[in-house]
């Protein structure tokens, strides 16, 4: 073996071995980059969003009640989403009503809470809505709660989509899920399933430009089309 | 020569790379595509909900009763998320059967399969206990357009000869665009995450790994025996 290789294979070796040894260490660094932390200081406004059609992040509505007692003048946000397709069938109330139920339960009072509509279901629309805001209030500052994996992406597009000045006025509060720890998220499924989901779409973020949300069809057109394509596809 | 090969080898890739880039728009549609092996309806005994998407699966589902393929619907009692746990939200399969009530299906005609379902091999594992009392029942399985292929393969794995009798009705979704997926959050979570999914049952539950280990041991015994050649005919 000339000597060149040799050395080759002793690096490898050893960077298998400092990898096996260090497992630990090196996953949780993987996680590292999708989290975004900051301080939280004197704070105006406590934003709520959602995931599709259901609230983000673990235990987000009593963070919100917990936030909103240690300030009581602070407005609660609701970003509500478009209506979809299970709310119009009343099979689930819209966000906006679970928060208002669950935050009345947890002590905030109705006066609170202000509900501000979001045009899809995108991190830009959130980042615009709040820009939106924001952009009235220079003076004020909001805390946005989410999961703790998608608030990096979130940083992301608030710092992207909405001025300097409106993107220093929010500060991102993670929230860990209760059913793993980030510091060792490998060791269970749904933890593994989300840091790599998380990191799909932080890649999609940086790799690809944004496309609109299609409009979304009412449930009888929704049907209509697919007892249709059925039909379409009739021998 | 050996410096020659290596300059030629790097313009190969970066060629190849700016020709996938440029054709991507063409190429990565395809990707959502594969995903989709959906077929026509027949008519059966049951249709099955599998759980998630409730967006689009249920409507499927109700749209595949009223239409008189099936009489009746099966939905699977999946385990509690922390936000059913904590009273927030109801658990998935009740969001599902509200709407097929909603939709007009019957209360009557929808049944639900015991097993704290967590996955698609627990969904496929309650079907085939149903499948034990009714061997010659035909079910339609409804689930989003870009699951269907890994449903399928998961089905074939726990039902065996049985999985002839499901037949896979896609949903199609429509919160992105599916031949621009990597344009949406949603869509890029749909779709790359499917083939990741892919990749792991296959290490997990199929042959991958046999496979790679074989190649993996023909490559290093390929590469031994160049390496005698060499040596056997440049000695010095």
């Amino acid at each position: 073996m000339t000597r060149k290789r040799k050395i080759s294979t002793v690096a490898f070796a050893a960077v298998v071995l400092v990898a096996i040894l260090f497992h630990s260490l090196l996953l949780r660094g993987l996680a590292r980059p999708l989290i975004s932390e900051q301080m939280i200081g004197d704070y105006d406004g406590i934003c709520l969003i959602s995931s599709l059609q259901s609230p983000e992040g673990d235990r987000c509505y009593d963070v919100a009640a917990q936030l909103w007692r240690d300030n009581p003048t602070a407005s609660v946000l609701i970003l509500e989403p478009p209506d979809n397709r299970i709310v119009e069938a009343g099979a689930l109330p819209s966000f906006a009503t679970v928060s208002r139920r669950e935050l009345s339960k947890r002590g905030v009072p109705e006066e609170a809470v202000v509900i501000l509509p979001r045009e899809g279901i995108d991190d830009w629309t959130i980042a615009r809505a709040l820009g939106d805001r924001l952009s009235d209030r220079p003076e004020t500052t909001v805390v946005l709660l989410c999961d703790e994996f998608h608030s990096a992406r979130l940083r992301a597009a608030v710092d992207e989509s909405v001025g300097e000045k409106s993107a220093s006025q929010v500060w991102i509060m993670p929230l860990s899920d209760r059913r793993f720890n980030r510091d060792d998220w490998w060791k269970t499924r749904t933890g593994t399933r989300t840091v790599g989901m998380s990191w799909l779409m932080l890649l999609q973020h940086w790799f690809s430009d944004w496309g609109a949300t299609p409009p979304q069809a009412d449930a009888d057109e929704y049907e209509k089309r697919v007892i249709e394509s059925w039909r379409e596809d009739a021998p | 020569m050996k410096r020659r090969r290596w300059i030629l080898f790097t313009l190969f890739v970066a060629a190849a790379a700016i020709v996938l880039l440029a054709s991507s728009p063409a190429i990565l549609p395809c990707f959502s595509r594969w995903l989709d092996i959906g077929q026509r309806p027949v008519k059966a005994d049951y249709v099955m909900v599998l759980l998630g998407d409730e967006q689009t699966r249920p409507f499927v589902a109700a749209a595949l009763a009223a239409e008189g393929w099936a009489d009746t619907v099966l939905l699977t009692e999946i385990a509690p998320s922390p936000q059913t746990i904590d009273g927030i939200s109801p658990p998935s399969h009740e969001i599902a059967r509200d709407i097929l009530v909603s939709r007009g299906v019957p209360p009557e005609r929808i049944v639900l399969m015991p097993a704290e379902a967590r996955s698609t091999f627990d969904e496929a594992r309650a079907l085939a206990g149903l499948l034990e009392s009714r061997p010659n029942a035909r079910v339609l399985a409804v689930t989003s357009d870009y699951h269907s292929r890994r449903s399928r393969w998961v089905f074939h794995h726990v039902l065996a000869e049985q999985a002839d009798k499901v037949t896979f009705v896609t949903a199609p979704t429509d919160y992105y665009v599916t031949d621009r997926w990597w344009r949406s959050q949603w869509g890029t979570r749909a779709v790359a995450s499917e083939y990741l999914k892919l990749a792991f049952y296959l290490m997990r539950y199929g042959y991958l790994v046999h496979w790679t280990a074989a190649c993996l041991l023909l490559a290093a015994v390929a590469a031994w025996v160049r390496r005698r050649q060499s040596v056997t005919r440049h000695p010095g």
